[in-house]
């Protein structure tokens, strides 16, 4: 007993001096070898696959490169922060990583840690063929630092096609459709809820936050309201979004907190909640899990005159291990196959418009399409970058109390505090030069 | 009589508790072998109508490296924390040595310290030791966030052995390495044992290290990965929780082998004692 | 007589390295709660205590040290208290002990960041494992809403800790009882003692290493408790489940505000100093004494 606990110390031991010594070399050897490091958070189904076709285009023009993807999954990209600023801010920056744009991007570019490339951008004539909402929240003092490379569509209200004709309700498209589809649904059927909802992730209790102000106010008043530009204290405009909210409460599956975004986006399958406000990513996880689109679904725009969302982008770290390759991987970001390959994938449509709408396979993303390259656009509050980070994640907060207790009053005396607290007026005053 | 009555009786207990604790073991297991879409009914309770065990052929399949890695970086990692640990521990409890309490203290008081936040300079340090992206680097950083810890259980186990034991020892002649190695380390093996198991929790179970200081796959551990096996905006719990319960089967497996340990630990203390 | 050879501390080195390190971080972090860095970039300007008092006036702050209170209390002691009792179980149980044993270790194999939504399946009030499970026995579940309920949330959440770190209790207390003479119990037995008399009179007070670090292992646990506050439910509703740790990181890594965060987590050293004191007076007594 006792020669057999001494054999396998001495066997650790021995293991452990191993994995020094090879551990150690191994860096060395990795330094002569060309590599690309990207961090992103794509990491399973259809966005996987979708990184991979740029991947496939990129390795068909450096086929000696070797790509290091660093996926980092988790707390829809809130974890990749944290591993970024680690790696930022001891001087190790990755060659690109995924990103957002407006305050989601500025903070990088604040901090010095993102490399212009504008020269990029005239070269491939980029501005030009993108909707202005785009170049606005890219473009700082005149300089871009990313390239977009899909779009997300948000104000999507997905229904339960079932349901919603049983109760005899039209798909709604304002705000005033969807409370009385609201009500004219409870008193049809008790026992499905009007509106579906997960808050386990607490972001998306801001993407009703944004609905209600963008149907109230319309867009103008959705970007002054985001970037600090109204007093949230006396705004009557305000106060109307936020008494809609409330409005809209007792409407909302109530066990909202146990649900992540997909398991609430499943209660439109199960048939236990009749609509869902959601971005079009979960179109891919609808088909996933065998729903039929136009069967056992569709989705109506809300409103339907404005396209709301917001891109991906890949920016370009300062200090960049190689940096040539980054901007390799940017330039088959901006063109028509990269882009149009990776979104057919990825459930997105491409931020560039010279790819034609009747690429897709569903109504859905021809429609987002059309709509991205003709109607007026914004961005999302938080994952848009509308508003700062540190807003926004009061602002979650604040939401998911508001949620339990439909206190409008505190809510607003709450929320102008924060942005009192974290100077979002002129955090955001980029915006408005 | 009355012993028999009073083994039946935890027997009972003890089954009722432990299906109370398989529980979520269940929907788990339930979970990893249905199809996305019966996933999406969330009926947790109900056993799957197909079973889709292809997940598990999938998650195996993005996690082998990974198990690969976290063996090669956990273990060593772990026997060197219960090790320089447990040896600072008999220093700390059994040498006449003034400023033992308040050494101990501070290297308690340090195992408090979470560390997300240190996060910048833990990568600054690695990079700093050109370690980043190495196995050496994740080991040694490990050793050094755990090290407290083990040093701090192993030391409250020595606390409780008798002094004798040394004096008799001493008088022999014998040298307080051998000390350690030949008779303190076989008495204690519940001890070093318990802080063996936290601590190889404690590491196998990090992923933000884990993923800050690694570039790609080949030096990546497993937690990162299962992480991944979800996607961020496509949701395939039944792949995660495939990947989830062969990701557990190690530490399961580490637990099984070192409760052997843990028994036979025990005979020899009697036998010394 | 105790060993004194100055070799000896050649046992000591290793880890007090290991601490140092550590220490340099702390001192990093407690230079960095001290400046004004907000924003990704680190500068390095000197803001004097100014984050401290902004963070007491926080409502949040408060809430949050509350949280942590609750979990030190119904977190420590009733999985302390399981733990033993399982063992001294399982100690009379004799081989099946060794099978039972791996159904209370197993939680502690299992991922965190699957435990946590392991436990929100099982939480779900329309089609969770519990609700399921009592409807099917007949139980008006309406009313329970488990952890989408504002007000018993944060208990909901400690329960799952408590799951999963039970087994961590019984294997240190599996060993602090092996290592008690049998005699002892069993001179009590002969006396006719019942379970529970030989339980806490006898074999409690002669167990009391493995009580302090069950104590002060779950209390760092608490200390440091994130991945599940994170996943099950981000701290919500409002701030109504947060903890100090995970705003620590949601002040630094969301909010980029990194010197707010890092005097949070000096905050967070001070409260387990303070906790670690009666600790280390015990340690002393007992050093004193041998």
């Amino acid at each position: 007993m006792k020669r057999f606990l001494m054999i396998s110390i001495i066997l650790m031991m021995l293991l452990a001096g191993v994995t020094l010594v090879f551990g150690g070399g191994a860096k060395e050897a990795e330094k002569e070898a060309k590599e690309f490091i990207i961090f992103h958070y794509w990491t399973a189904g259809g966005e996987k696959e979708a990184i991979d076709e740029l991947f496939k285009i990129f390795k068909a023009n450096h086929p000696d490169v070797e790509i290091l993807e660093n996926p980092v999954a988790g707390g829809g990209g809130a974890l990749m922060l944290a591993v970024l600023m680690g790696n930022l801010e001891s001087g190790n920056p990755p060659d690109t990583f995924q990103d957002h744009q407006g305050n989601q991007q500025k903070a990088f570019i604040d901090a010095g840690y993102l490399e212009s490339v504008n020269d990029l951008w005239e070269k491939t004539n980029f501005e030009a063929r993108i909707n202005p909402v785009w170049v606005k929240t890219l473009k700082f003092d005149g300089k871009v630092y990313s390239v977009p490379i899909n779009a997300h569509r948000t104000n999507w209200l997905w229904h339960n096609i079932e349901i919603l004709k049983d109760a005899g309700v039209r798909p709604p498209e304002s705000y005033d459709e969807l409370l009385a589809a609201c009500k004219k649904i409870k008193a049809a059927k008790p026992d499905i809820w009007p509106l579906a909802l997960g808050t386990r992730e607490k972001v998306w209790s801001t993407y009703l936050y944004d609905m209600c102000l963008l149907t109230t106010g319309g867009a103008d008043f959705y970007e002054k309201a985001n970037t600090g530009r109204i007093n949230f204290k006396t705004d009557p405009t305000f106060r109307k979004a936020m008494d809609r909210y409330a409005a809209l409460i007792p409407y909302i599956y109530p066990f909202h907190a146990t649900k992540s975004w997909d398991e609430a986006g499943a209660l439109i399958k199960t048939g236990e909640a009749a609509m869902y406000w959601m971005g079009d990513w979960i179109l891919g996880y609808y088909l996933a899990i065998g729903m039929e689109p136009e069967k056992d679904f569709s989705v109506s725009a809300m409103p339907k005159d404005i396209w709301m969302g917001h891109a991906d982008t890949f920016p370009l770290a300062k200090g960049a291990p190689h940096p040539q390759l980054a901007k390799d991987w940017l330039e088959i970001c901006t063109t028509t196959e990269g882009a149009k390959n990776f979104n057919l994938k990825k459930g997105s449509v491409t931020i560039i418009n010279d790819v034609p709408p009747s690429v897709y396979p569903d109504p859905y993303r021809q429609r987002s399409a059309k709509d991205l390259a003709s109607l007026r656009a914004v961005i999302d509050g938080y994952h848009g970058g509308m508003m700062t980070p540190a807003f926004g994640d009061d602002l979650m907060d604040i939401l998911t109390q508001f949620l339990t207790d439909s206190d409008v009053d505190s809510a607003i005396k709450e929320i102008a505090a924060s942005a009192e607290r974290n100077k979002l007026k002129e955090a955001c005053s980029w915006f408005w030069k | 009589m009355k012993d028999t009555r009073f083994k039946i009786s935890s027997i009972a207990i003890l089954v009722i508790l432990a299906a109370l604790w398989l529980m979520p073991v269940y929907a788990m297991l339930n979970t990893s072998i249905k199809t996305q879409e019966e996933v999406a009914n969330q009926e947790y309770l109900r056993f799957p109508r197909k079973f889709a065990i292809q997940n598990y052929l999938k998650a195996f399949k993005a996690l082998k490296t990974g198990l690969i890695n976290s063996a090669v970086i956990t273990i060593p990692a772990t026997f060197l924390c219960v090790f320089l640990g447990s040896m600072a521990g008999y220093f700390l409890t059994m040498f006449e040595f003034k400023p033992s309490q308040l050494i101990f203290f501070w290297i308690v008081v340090a195992s408090f310290l979470p560390y997300q936040i240190v996060l910048i300079p833990i990568t600054q340090l690695i990079s700093s030791l050109r370690l980043l992206n190495t196995y050496a680097g994740l080991i040694l950083i490990y050793v050094i966030l755990n090290i407290p810890i083990s040093t701090l259980i192993t030391a409250t186990f020595f606390m409780k052995m008798p002094v004798a034991l040394q004096e008799a020892a001493a008088l022999d002649g014998c040298k307080p390495f051998t000390f350690y190695i030949k008779i303190l380390v076989p008495v204690s093996i519940p001890g070093l044992i318990s802080a063996a198991i936290l601590v190889f929790v404690q590491i196998y179970n990090e992923f933000l290290l884990a993923i800050s200081l690694t570039r790609g796959p080949k030096i990546k551990p497993v937690m990162p990965i299962l992480a991944e096996l979800k996607g961020s905006q496509i949701a395939q719990w039944n792949i995660q929780m495939a990947g989830a319960v062969i990701v557990s089967l190690f530490p399961l497996a580490i637990f099984i082998f070192l409760s052997e340990y843990f028994i036979s630990g025990m005979m020899a203390g009697y036998g010394k004692e | 007589m105790k060993y004194n050879k100055a070799y000896g501390f050649i046992f000591l080195t290793p880890v007090v390295l290991a601490v140092g390190i550590i220490y340099m971080m702390i001192f990093w972090n407690l230079v960095a709660s001290l400046t004004q860095w907000q924003g990704m970039k680190a500068t390095w300007q000197f803001a004097g205590l100014q984050n401290y008092f902004d963070l007491i006036s926080l409502r949040r702050f408060w809430v949050n040290v509350k949280n942590n209170f609750l979990w030190l209390f119904f977190f420590i002691i009733p999985t302390t208290l399981l733990g033993f009792i399982l063992a001294y179980l399982f100690t009379n149980l004799g081989r099946i002990e060794k099978v039972f044993r791996q159904f209370f270790l197993y939680p502690m194999a299992l991922a965190f960041i699957v435990t946590g939504t392991l436990w929100s399946w099982m939480y779900d009030p329309s089609s969770g494992l519990i609700n399921s499970l009592l409807r099917a026995v007949g139980f008006d579940t309406t009313r329970l809403g488990w952890i989408a309920n504002p007000n018993g949330a944060i208990f909901c959440m400690i329960f799952s800790a408590f799951w999963q770190y039970v087994g961590f209790s019984l294997v240190i207390y599996l060993g602090a009882i092996r290592g008690l003479s049998y005699s002892m119990i069993e001179a009590a037995n002969i006396d006719g003692a019942g379970h529970i008399r030989i339980l806490f009179q006898i074999i409690f007070p002669n167990v009391g290493h493995g009580t302090l670090i069950c104590t002060t292992m779950l209390a760092i646990t608490t200390m440091k408790v994130f991945d599940l506050v994170w996943i099950m439910t981000g701290g919500g509703p409002g701030i109504k489940t947060e903890v100090l740790p995970y705003m620590m990181y949601r002040i630094t890594y969301s909010q980029h505000n990194i010197g707010m965060g890092a005097s949070t987590s000096i905050v967070i050293l001070i409260l387990a100093a303070a906790m670690v004191i009666p600790y280390s007076l015990w340690a002393l007594k007992k050093w004193v004494r041998e």
